[in-house]
């Protein structure tokens, strides 16, 4: 009797210890107290009384367990450093003393007394002590030994039948406690009847006697109504969901629960649970489903559907899976979800939509599109949950999003995540975020399948946003084209202009770059016919902004040419060339003009002037364009500037003639073209008609520079003797001489020089002139060894030179006085004689040099000397002899004389055969044809010809 | 854009007097001032046609060489060719007259006519040459030649340039050139005439003399230089005859009366020579007066 109501106190302990430590403490006390005085009492005894002994071991049970709980509360006091530190042995040391005496004491109980009639009980504390210190089989062992020797139907055999039924439930041994709670309930129908019941019903319930263990709950549930049994109406009606559950009498359970007023929604709710539990996925989403009506607030529907997304999330069916987030989404927005729960489902949605994604990455899914598409959209969609339910990282989760389509080449969709993912990334300052979209951004805009509406209204602004961050990237260097490129079809020519500025700013050596991008601009403003803009663009290649190449270079000034000239060809063209002049003038003058345009319109306004014979205009602007023209153009044109240069001499402007001359032969000087030897010439020929010395000096020099034909150099070289002579500019012209001699000139060499020798005789300078009239019969005699055609002139002067000695010898002729005594007479006569010889070989030689004038002179002398020498001896009388000494004299010299005469006349003849055969034009020619008369007849007329003006009548 | 900018440069040279009219536009428009499209219109060219190139006017028939030049032409003959609505003859007349700058003038209004015609270009070396300008001279009349190789007028015309340079042998050539092209031409026949005589050439120059003389009987240096080479061959009588028909006031010139008195004289006529003598001008200078005075011993004057 003492034992039931220990035990009894012992329960009521166990179900207050742990909130009435005082109470404990008064218990322990008393336990302390019973303890002591149990071992008084047994001491007297000396241990005889099993009785008391078996007290003891309870005592000391229960004051072990006391203990215990007090070392369990202290330990769990302590944090969790201080756990690590203290021994458990030793935490506990000091109810496992306790424990220990009631086993011994038991033991010595069972050892000296094993007839002992409680001996039942003995064997239960044992089991209990067992149980404690977690021996579970033993203390199965000694329960079953306790229900041995313990007779049916008492209060300790019920009570060691109920602890082996626990054990057994709580080692799930449950066929074994099946027997032991039934026979529990079936003989005793107390307060405990229910709980007992319950234990059963599980252990039914856990051996699948589903009917009879939904049977037994409800009996247990309608029994807890009863004030009489302990009230477990509450987890009856929870686990009769379970049992209707696993029984599949989902619709009994619904109409169990509804006919006693459970709470519908909580024990649904539960089952679906326990069905997932068991691995019925069907049932536990039929009763969410059912529970789902039950609903009463956001909590419960929250954990309904955070319930059946778990239970989809064991499936594979991602739309009902997502169709569960999506149900959290409004009550994760009223703020009903934990950050756990909102963690799970981010979990979930994570794993889901990187399985996803690396299945649409996976080869094997790429032949299957539509498969492919539908994961693709998925994964999507559980990123999009992500971004909603973690939308502190909602860009990251866009992102991913964007990455997805784009691996499946749907860049239209990619694009829309990227940009989304960019917008927000960029709100968090997340700037690796914003960098990886704006690529993917970048990266998806780039590929041709994007369609026309997406590229319109995302790239313009993706590609400013992605340069605003990135300006000298690699990836901008291609996008400042693209958006270039995006401006222009779009004639947003202004901002394509700024594409093109920046691009020049970021990339300086993007030449070729820049110059597609200028050329493009340009053929804007040149189809717009917008020159202003042409040439401001062209202004920035020509300060050098812009570095383009050579040919394009060539291209934008052929292009502003073309521009400015369209006009005034079209004026040309149609007939008004005073429009045309006016235009080609403006483009002159304007500031803007191209040297090109300035080259072109200048020469078109001279040709223009030419065309109206102008002269003074056309040389004006001839003149200005050959400033502004270069070697080339003036190639292009030297036809042309050769015929006005010619036209200006024939307008008598000869000195802006040879101005142009000059000017265009300065520019083609380094150039081998035809008409430079044309230029040199004309130029020569107006400076030698106007007597322009310096001029033409100057151009002899530049021929040589020039390098002009030899020929041509040789004929001015000519022309400037010339014009030397003519100005008797003696010393120039020997300088000239000694300079540019040669052989092929010689023979228009010979006059000049007499002319300096003249000049030199008249001064005085007779050495210089000596030295002059020896070269030139040096020359005349190396000449004709070199077969120098020598002219006339320069024959007459050679024989001018002959003509001096063949004077002397005549000279030597008349000089001889003949006169007596009669030998001397004869002396004289025959040095006279011998002298007349000499002279006329001399004279004969002259002939021979075939100057026409030298002719007729020798001629001249020869008669004059033969006939002066046939007089001199007729008329020889010599002195003091007398007549018949004279006449006989005389008569002897007629010998002499009469061939003399003779020889008269024959020169006579000759000469004049030779006038008249050579048509020699000469003032002595009169000599030759004298007549008999006193006074020979002279013509005299104006001197020099008639010219004639006309051609006269035919 | 660039229209309109045409556009308004088209109304603004109509307003040139306008002082809105910008600078560059007035300065541009001063440069085409006074020309209009008319003015480009091509003038048809004369070409070059042989029966043409005659003075046409009837100028004087005591004048071999009239219709080919007028270098012997008196002032009031040449005021006459001025008049002429031909402007070559008209330069021509000009420049003898020495009225050089209008001349040119006349000559550079014809210029887009007449500057592929051979006539204009050895006018203008006339021209040229009679102002002392013999290398410019030369020029033209080689640009005549180069136009038509084979006119005569600028062959005969160098050939006087030579003689003017006392380069005879070359003139003979070239007048003997301008003869050949030209069979009928008569001036180069009347130069090759005088430089032969001058030279000496009687017979050569008789020839030419006969020849222009048989055209025209009443030129007188054609019939003085006839009669010249038959006084030189001893015709004393013909050389009378010819000298005879030489108007007395030609008579009185010295180059001709000293030679009609000689022949007289020769012809022993002393009375008919020393009348002619005495009636000769006075000249007190110049090569003839040396022939002069053995004339006037000859005379016994």
């Amino acid at each position: 009797m003492i034992m039931i109501l220990i035990l009894n106190s012992i329960a009521s302990v166990r179900l207050h210890a742990l909130t009435m430590s005082e109470r404990e403490q008064q218990l322990s006390d008393i336990l302390t107290e019973e303890l002591k005085e149990i071992s008084r009492i047994n001491k007297q005894t000396q241990s005889r009384n099993p009785t008391l002994l078996l007290r003891m071991a309870e005592l000391l049970l229960e004051k072990g367990r006391l203990i215990k709980e007090a070392e369990h509360d202290s330990y769990m006091s302590l944090d969790e450093s201080a756990r690590k530190n203290i021994s458990i042995k030793d935490q506990f040391e000091k109810s496992r003393k306790y424990f220990e005496q009631a086993q011994k004491t038991c033991f010595f109980i069972l050892k000296k007394f094993p007839s002992f009639n409680d001996i039942g009980v003995v064997y239960y504390i044992l089991a209990y002590n067992a149980k404690e210190f977690y021996q579970l089989d033993t203390a199965k062992k000694y329960f079953s030994k306790s229900l041995n020797t313990t007779q049916r139907g008492t209060l300790a055999y019920r009570k060691a039948q109920e602890a082996l039924a626990e054990l057994y439930y709580n080692t799930k041994e449950y066929r074994k406690a099946i027997p032991l709670y039934e026979a529990s309930i079936n003989a005793v129908d107390d307060k405990w009847w229910t709980k007992d019941a319950f234990n059963l019903a599980w252990c039914y319930y856990r051996t699948n006697r589903f009917n009879e263990a939904s049977s037994l709950m409800e009996a247990v549930f309608r029994k807890s109504k009863d004030l009489k049994y302990i009230d477990l109406s509450s987890d009856a009606s929870r686990d009769l969901a379970y049992f209707y559950a696993a029984a599949g009498k989902v619709n009994d359970a619904i109409k169990f629960f509804q006919n006693n007023n459970v709470p519908m929604f909580k024990r649904l709710f539960n089952m679906g649970g326990h069905l997932v539990k068991n691995g019925d996925f069907d049932g536990a989403e039929k009763t969410y489903y059912e529970a789902e009506k039950y609903v009463a607030n956001d909590r419960e529907r929250a954990d309904l559907w955070l319930a059946i997304m778990n239970l989809y999330d064991k499936g594979s069916n991602n739309k009902k899976h997502l169709a569960a987030m999506e149900k959290l989404k409004p009550l994760n927005t009223n703020g009903v979800l934990t950050k756990d729960e909102k963690g799970t489902i981010v979990y979930q949605a994570q794993s889901r939509a990187a399985r996803l994604q690396q299945q649409v990455i996976d080869k094997r899914y790429q032949k299957y599109k539509d498969e492919l598409t539908s994961k693709a959209n998925d994964a999507v969609m559980y990123l999009q949950m992500m971004a909603f339910f973690d939308s502190e990282n909602d860009q990251k989760h866009l992102f991913h999003a964007g990455e997805t389509y784009y691996a499946i080449k749907q860049f239209d969709k990619a694009i829309q995540y990227y940009d989304q993912a960019n917008a927000s990334a960029s709100v968090k300052k997340d700037i690796e975020t914003m960098k990886l979209a704006s690529n993917g951004l970048i990266a998806s805009l780039g590929e041709e399948s994007v369609s026309k509406q997406t590229k319109d209204k995302y790239i313009e602004v993706v590609y400013k946003a992605f340069l605003k961050s990135n300006p000298k990237s690699q990836k901008s260097f291609m996008i400042y084209q693209r958006l270039f490129n995006i401006n222009m079809e779009k004639k947003n020519v202004k901002d394509a202009e700024a594409n093109l500025f920046e691009m020049h700013e970021n990339f300086p050596s993007s030449h070729k770059e820049q110059e597609i991008m200028l050329a493009k601009i340009m053929d804007h403003y040149k189809n717009a016919n917008d020159r202003d803009n042409v040439i401001r663009l062209a202004g920035y290649i020509k300060n050098g902004t812009f570095s383009v190449s050579s040919e394009y270079s060539k291209k934008v000034n052929i292009l502003l040419l073309t521009m400015q000239f369209e006009n005034v060809e079209k004026a040309s063209s149609r007939g008004d060339k005073i429009l045309a002049l006016q235009g080609f003038i403006q483009i002159y003058q304007d500031a803007n003009s191209t040297p090109e345009a300035k080259v072109s319109a200048s020469y078109n306004v001279a040709v223009t002037f030419y065309e109206l014979g102008d002269g003074t205009k056309n040389y004006q602007w001839l003149d200005r364009a050959l400033d502004h023209m270069q070697t080339a153009d003036v190639l292009r044109f030297e036809e042309s500037i050769l015929n006005m240069s010619k036209e200006l001499f024939d307008r008598r402007l000869y000195k802006e003639s040879a101005a142009i001359n000059v000017k265009t032969l300065d520019k083609l000087c380094s150039v081998n073209t035809k008409t430079k030897k044309s230029f040199y010439k004309n130029a020569m020929v107006i400076y030698t008609a106007l007597s322009d010395i310096n001029s033409a000096e100057k151009l002899s020099v530049n021929g040589v520079k020039c390098n002009i034909p030899k020929e041509y150099r040789d004929l001015a070289f000519l022309d400037y003797v010339e014009l030397l002579e003519r100005h008797e500019r003696w010393s120039e012209l020997e300088r000239q001489i000694d300079k540019n001699f040669e052989w092929v000139m010689a023979q228009n060499l010979i006059r000049p020089l007499y002319n300096i020798y003249k000049a030199y005789v008249a001064a005085g300078r007779t050495q210089q002139a000596v030295n002059v009239k020896k070269r030139i019969v040096d020359i005349y005699r190396q000449g004709k060894e070199k077969q120098v055609a020598f002219t006339l002139d320069s024959l007459d002067v050679i024989a001018s030179f002959e003509i001096e000695k063949v004077q002397q010898a005549m000279a030597q002729v008349t000089l001889i006085q003949l006169k007596f005594p009669e030998k001397v007479y004869n002396e004289l006569l025959q040095k006279k004689l011998k002298c007349l010889d000499d002279f006329t070989l001399q004279a004969l030689q002259v002939l021979k040099i075939g100057s026409g004038r030298a002719i007729v002179r020798i001629y001249k002398y020869l008669i004059e000397t033969y006939d002066g020498v046939a007089v001199e001896i007729e008329k020889f009388t010599p002195p003091d002899k007398g007549p018949e000494y004279v006449t006989s004299f005389k008569k002897s010299m007629m010998s002499i004389v009469d061939p003399i005469r003779s020889k008269v006349q024959e020169f006579k003849t000759d000469a004049r055969n030779t006038i008249m055969k050579n048509d020699i034009l000469s003032d002595d020619n009169q000599l030759f044809f004298e007549s008999k008369l006193p006074l020979t007849p002279r013509y005299f007329y104006i001197p020099g010809g008639i010219v004639m003006d006309k051609g006269g009548a035919k | 854009m660039i229209n309109i900018i045409f556009a308004i440069g088209l109304i603004l040279s109509s307003l040139v007097s306008c002082s809105t009219v910008d600078k560059d536009q007035e300065k541009s428009n001063l440069y085409y001032a006074g020309y209009s499209n008319s003015d480009f219109k091509k003038e048809t060219p004369v070409s070059y046609d042989e029966y043409k190139d005659v003075y046409q006017e009837k100028i004087s028939e005591d004048d071999s060489l009239s219709h080919e030049t007028i270098a012997r032409i008196d002032n009031d003959g040449l005021r006459d060719i001025a008049d002429s609505s031909d402007p070559i003859s008209k330069a021509s007349a000009l420049c003898y007259q020495k009225k050089f700058n209008e001349a040119l003038s006349v000559l550079d209004q014809a210029y887009n006519v007449y500057k592929n015609h051979p006539g204009y270009w050895n006018q203008m070396g006339t021209c040229h040459y009679l102002m002392g300008k013999n290398k410019l001279a030369l020029t033209f009349y080689n640009k005549a030649k180069d136009i038509n190789k084979e006119y005569a007028p600028a062959i005969n015309n160098i050939g006087v340039l030579y003689q003017d340079e006392l380069n005879s042998q070359k003139a003979l050539v070239a007048y003997k050139e301008a003869a050949r092209l030209s069979k009928f031409s008569l001036t180069p026949i009347f130069n090759l005439a005088n430089i032969y005589l001058q030279n000496g050439f009687v017979q050569e120059a008789k020839q030419y003399f006969s020849a222009l003389y048989n055209k025209n009987t009443s030129d007188v240096d054609v019939t003085n230089g006839l009669a010249n080479c038959y006084l030189q061959e001893g015709n004393y009588g013909r050389a009378i005859e010819l000298y005879e028909t030489i108007d007395s006031k030609y008579q009185r010139k010295v180059h001709i009366g000293l030679n009609y008195a000689l022949a007289l004289k020769y012809a022993n006529r002393d009375s008919d020579a020393k009348k002619i003598f005495s009636k000769l001008d006075k000249i007190s200078s110049g090569p003839i007066l040396k022939y002069y005075l053995q004339v006037k011993k000859i005379l016994g004057e």
